[in-house]
């Protein structure tokens, strides 16, 4: 399952198109709220204590998350799902520009963002690089 | 009989005393206009005046006074008067150097005539000659600032001065025929007949200039208000410009940001479908999908350019139907980028159903947009952070609020905010509000500026609604 937060349906829409012709299955939300209480009542389902470790585990094989969102933004999305899911991959995507980004606070470790329009070929390759 | 019934002393003496008088008086009605164009004119007067003073008093006076002095006052009361009619026509006056060089001259050549030749008929004749020239510059020149200023009372000095110089030409003639004698003093008809029209033209051309100065000024200052008049509204309409473009600016990133939505879309979709016509069996059905979609964010780019192009251009009413809720949530979308990197939450609050008014679209959501950026700009600087947008139907009036948690607006802000030039801005114009207000006036609206209870500023913009009690309202 791909997570894909965007409030524009339109990319959201082509972004899930995109990712079921790779074959995966995609889980659409207008906003990090809305993600947040998906994974609260999907994430539960699957999580499960591994070696006594505390770490829950994910529903998501990645996640794609736009910046610009209603309430929470995409940055402090991400840093809430990292401290949820250490290895989740992804990748943030954007319209703002490198110091708009930046102004909005740092990145969570190993997440890159990508300026829209993009390339999906892009997009493909850095969310999945890790698995590579 | 005539010849009798003038004595020419005296007419030389009442004419003298008419061109000491007049001027001053012109002086004196002219008050407040005593521009260097009066002083030369007036000053010009007094020295006529005197020259001609000293020529009744001939007989009584050293020969150099009535003679010499007396043809250099005339000639130099001459000179300004030309200067000051010449400046009426705005044409540059002459150099004080040629002043000097002609006064100089002057002496020079009457000297030369007068000592040198001893001839005291040629001296006659070149004051004659001097005297021909002079009035009928000054005529010429009345002339041109009759036509010019459509001045009617330039044509008595234009006339005056005519007959002066015509005059003054036949008597030359006669004295170079020698049929008369060469001193002014001796009656005869021509001198008789200068004598007369001396007199009624003194009159004549002070009274004309008087007039013509005034109906000058009277041009000049509704060519001044004219002129003002233009000047302001195009500087109105460089400001607004200005203004707009400042904005724009502003709101460049946003719209930058708003177009990179639908290419965005347009990208992936293409991409997609390249990926879909690869596969085999190619899956028509989704490819047309696509293809649709491709279309769809198309046309929704075309109208984020369409939006940025009738903000550029500066467009006159174009009174429509306007969705207000509509317009507001639209309105939003050029502030939303700006409002999230501040951390500045929008609330709206917006009734359900129909919120219509007539206005032109494009000029209420520049309204709009100006209230938000100013909401944007407070919030900026304080905590906590939050627009809220209402729009209500409340009786037979739109209401949209926009009301901000900001430090408010002082008790002199509340008072002139919405006056031109106004500002509490360090960069500001103060015209974004004077602006707002007049586009929402000429919708038959108002603009209320005031302070939330709770803090902050609070800003309504009351519209007349389209419908109400089932009638069509026009307005």
């Amino acid at each position: 399952m791909i997570a894909v937060v965007d409030d524009d349906p339109e990319i959201a829409d082509a972004l899930s198109t995109w990712m079921g012709i790779l074959g995966f299955e995609t889980t659409v939300h207008g906003s990090a709220e809305k993600l947040l209480a998906w994974l609260q009542s999907n994430g539960n389902k699957t999580s499960r204590r591994v070696k006594g470790d505390n770490v829950s585990s994910c529903p998501l094989k990645a996640a794609i998350l736009d910046i610009n969102l209603p309430g929470i933004n995409g940055i402090e999305l991400a840093h809430k799902l990292r401290k949820q899911y250490r290895d989740l991959p992804m990748v943030l995507i954007t319209a703002l520009r490198h110091d708009e980004v930046q102004s909005l606070g740092s990145l969570p470790l190993g997440v890159s963002f990508i300026r829209k329009p993009f390339d999906l070929d892009v997009l493909e390759g850095i969310l999945f690089q890790s698995k590579d | 009989m005539l010849i009798n019934a003038v004595n020419i002393p005296t007419s030389f003496v009442i004419i003298g005393f008419l061109y000491l008088i007049l001027p001053i008086m012109t002086w004196i009605v002219l008050n407040g206009q005593r521009s260097s164009l009066v002083s030369l004119w007036c000053g010009g007067g007094l020295s006529i005046g005197s020259g001609l003073l000293l020529i009744s008093l001939r007989g009584f006076v050293p020969d150099w006074a009535t003679f010499l002095l007396a043809n250099l006052l005339i000639f130099t009361g001459y000179l300004f008067r030309i200067q000051s009619l010449r400046l009426h026509l705005t044409l540059p006056s002459w150099p004080t150097r040629w002043m000097v060089f002609a006064f100089l001259m002057f002496i020079v050549v009457f000297e030369s005539i007068h000592l040198g030749l001893g001839d005291a008929l040629l001296r006659t004749e070149f004051v004659f000659l001097y005297n021909v020239v002079m009035n009928l510059m000054l005529s010429l020149l009345a002339w041109r600032i009759g036509r010019r200023y459509g001045s009617s009372n330039a044509s008595f000095i234009f006339v005056t001065y005519l007959l002066g110089g015509l005059i003054m030409m036949l008597r030359l003639i006669a004295l170079l025929k020698g049929e008369v004698q060469a001193d002014v003093m001796v009656a005869n008809i021509m001198t008789t007949q200068a004598g007369i029209i001396g007199l009624i033209g003194t009159i004549a051309t002070h009274f004309g200039y008087i007039g013509m100065t005034m109906d000058h000024l009277v041009k000049n200052e509704t060519k001044i208000k004219t002129d003002k008049l233009v000047a302001l509204r195009q500087s109105q309409q460089v400001i607004a410009q200005l203004d707009r473009q400042r904005s724009l600016g502003a709101l460049s990133a946003s719209l930058g940001h708003e177009i990179n939505q639908p290419l965005t879309a347009i990208l992936a979709n293409t991409q997609i479908a390249k990926r879909v016509i690869n596969k085999e069996p190619v899956n028509s059905a989704q490819l047309q999908n696509l293809l649709d979609k491709i279309i769809h964010n198309t046309r929704r780019a075309n109208l984020i350019i369409e939006r940025i192009r009738s903000f550029i251009k500066p467009a006159n009413m174009e009174m429509g139907i306007v969705k207000v809720g509509s317009l507001v949530r639209d309105t939003v979308l050029y502030i939303k980028e700006e409002a999230m990197i501040h951390h500045i939450a929008i609330v709206f609050d917006i009734d359900n159903g129909e919120l219509l008014v007539k206005g032109d679209v494009i000029q209420l959501s520049q309204v709009l947009l100006n209230l938000f950026r100013n909401a944007i700009e407070v919030l900026k600087q304080n905590t906590p952070r939050r627009l809220t947008i209402s729009v209500k139907h409340i009786e037979n009036v739109i209401v949209t609020t926009i009301s901000d948690t900001g430090s408010g607006l002082s008790e002199e802000a509340l008072k002139r905010a919405g006056e031109a030039f106004y500002t509490t801005k360090a960069d500001g114009l103060g015209l974004g509000l004077s602006i707002s207000k007049s586009i929402i006036e000429s919708h038959h609206g108002q603009l209320l500026i005031s302070n939330n209870e709770e803090g902050g500023a609070c800003f309504k913009i009351c519209l007349p609604a389209l419908y109400h009690q089932g009638k069509l309202e026009l307005f």
